[in-house]
């Protein structure tokens, strides 16, 4: 009992003092965020290999997303609330929450696990030493463009999640439950806002962020050679994934 | 000039690396450091270049202390110096070429035919002319030794620290790069950092020779001093004998001293790591 009391208290501990790295790594990298301009290749180099590879595996997340999720309520709410408001409530549950979460953790295995794999071997094997020995910083020249990279290509490939979400759910709704597509989208404008959109797109900014700093920050502390990388790769995933889940509890009670 | 005091560093309370080293290598100088495998060469020329913290001590770059130097200091304290780390440790992400031309483009407004006029000329004096469009992974061991090598010199520095540079290199080309070292040292009058376990290119490259052992500098001298010592611990190393002051088990257990629990390390001063990412 006593062990499992201080087994808790190291790991929460352990969490707290991971926080508190990864918010000094934040308050490092956004004073380096006026150089993103002068450093625009590093930018771009990161955007595509963040955002532009990422695209075939979020099309695939967004329609499978969406075929279930319009399965799923279908076999909910048959019988006690009318079919056409399938569409609606698929379309709600994809923008609001199952797009930006589920991006954003599989982007946690794709991207953010690979940041640290590729920083934590840039550790081990001293090119991190050397680029300081060059004098120049690794956190503006390693952290600063991946970080800001995954900021702004998040909601972009969010955006592309919940197009092709809405689709897949559209495409199930029209061939496998007989609902028309008029019908589908019939009520989503009377009950479309806004605010939904942007709720949507601020959890995905914010996901972007929390991937790509704790991706630099496990990997900027890797140690241990080969097997060391493995274990910041698997590190950086549940991290993540945690602060993921818990920074969408808290903007849900924040928007809604 | 570098001026090293009292250094100390250790990795954890079990593994004291350097219990207190003192040493000054003045301007144009070149001076050979030699140890046994272990004991701390390589981690003090990260502490001279401030790639890791002290425990406590100084590290004065020509007056100014890197332990306590702003972070935008160091960084211009740091751009007088070329560093050939023992694994080379190239950016294995780009070509020979952007490995050499990373520290021109970052620092200097030169122009691209001008920065590819510089690699060529770093290249050919590395004896790897033409290698440009290559990646690490491409190279052999020694290769990425000299390529490391004409990164390190890419910027001209002041001070030039090198690693083993001879390390894993055939005789021909160790002596190529010696020539080259000296060569800088003299024509150019770079002050030079060699950590080696190559007798035969210590004696020809170093003014002085220094042997770390246990955490200290046990020996200071020129290379006429080193091979007429009578320092039993010095000849054994020299002389690559298995028997004699030296035991086996300092290589197992970083630097064991019965010494230690007698006079511990110095506690730790307050010391920031304003360098290292976190
Ligand atoms: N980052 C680190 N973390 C923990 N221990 C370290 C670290 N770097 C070095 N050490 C330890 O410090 C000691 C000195 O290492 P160092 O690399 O300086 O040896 P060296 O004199 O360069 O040896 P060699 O001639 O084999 O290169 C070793 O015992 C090593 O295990
Ligand atoms: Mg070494």
């Amino acid at each position: 009992m006593l062990d499992a009391i201080a087994h808790l208290g190291r790991a929460v501990l352990n969490f707290i003092r991971e926080a508190g790295g990864l918010f000094l790594l934040l308050g490092r990298i956004l004073r380096f965020s006026p150089r993103v301009f002068k450093d625009r290749d590093l930018f771009f180099e990161q955007a595509i290999n963040i955002g532009y590879n990422s695209i075939p595996i979020v099309i695939m997340v967004g329609a499978f997303t969406g075929a279930v999720s319009a399965w799923q309520t279908n076999y909910q709410i048959e019988g006690y609330v009318p079919l056409r408001y399938l569409g609606l409530a698929t379309f709600k549950a994809v923008v609001i929450e199952l797009g930006p979460v589920l991006t954003a953790l599989i982007l946690a295995g794709r991207v953010g696990a690979s940041i640290a794999a590729e920083l934590g071997t840039m550790r081990v094997t001293e090119q991190i030493d050397a680029l300081e020995s060059l004098a120049i910083n690794s956190v503006r020249y390693l952290a600063v463009p991946r970080f800001f990279a995954a900021l702004f290509m998040m909601p972009a490939l969010v955006t592309l999640a919940d197009f092709t979400a809405i689709a897949g759910a559209w495409l199930v709704a029209l061939l496998l439950l007989d609902i028309p597509t008029a019908t589908f989208f019939s009520e989503i404008p009377k009950f479309f806002r806004v605010f939904d959109i942007i709720a949507g797109l601020i959890k995905a900014f914010v996901f972007g962020g929390i991937i790509s700093l704790v991706g630099c920050h496990i990997g900027f502390r890797t140690e241990g050679g080969a097997e060391g990388v493995g274990r910041s790769t698997i590190r950086s995933f549940v991290l993540s994934a945690v602060l993921i889940l818990i920074a969408d509890y808290l903007l849900a009670t924040i928007f809604f | 000039m570098i001026e090293i005091r009292n250094l100390v560093k250790s990795f954890g309370p079990q593994k004291p690396v350097l219990r207190g080293v003192n040493l000054v290598i003045r301007t144009g100088e070149s001076v050979v450091i030699i140890g046994r495998s272990g004991c701390g060469k390589s981690v003090m020329l990260k502490l001279i270049t401030a790639l890791m913290p002290p425990d406590s001590g100084q590290v004065l770059i020509d007056g100014e202390d890197l332990v306590t130097l702003q972070e935008q200091d160091v960084y211009r304290v740091r751009q007088k110096f070329g560093v050939l780390f023992q694994s080379a440790a190239l950016f294995d992400s780009m070509t020979v070429y952007e490995n050499i031309a990373l520290g021109l483009w970052e620092h200097t407004t030169k122009s691209e035919e001008e920065i590819s006029r510089i690699v060529a000329e770093k290249l050919a004096l590395v004896d790897l002319p033409g290698t440009e469009n290559l990646k690490p992974a491409e190279l052999s061991g020694g290769m990425k030794k000299r390529v490391g090598l004409a990164r390190a010199i890419a910027m001209s520095p002041e001070y030039v620290l090198y690693d083993e540079p001879t390390t894993g290199l055939d005789p021909i080309n160790a002596d190529v790069i010696n020539n080259l070292i000296i060569r800088l040292n003299e024509r150019l009058k770079v002050t030079t950092i060699v950590v080696t376990h190559d007798m035969t290119s210590a004696y020809k490259i170093a003014d002085r020779i220094v042997m770390l052992h246990r955490g200290v500098i046990i020996f200071d001298g020129t290379p006429d001093q080193v091979r007429n010592t009578t320092d039993e611990v010095v000849r054994q190393f020299i002389e690559g004998r298995a028997e004699g002051p030296i035991k086996q088990t300092a290589v197992v257990a970083a630097n064991p001293d019965p010494g230690i629990i007698r006079h511990p390390v110095p506690k730790r001063v307050k010391l920031r790591s304003k360098v290292m990412p976190e």
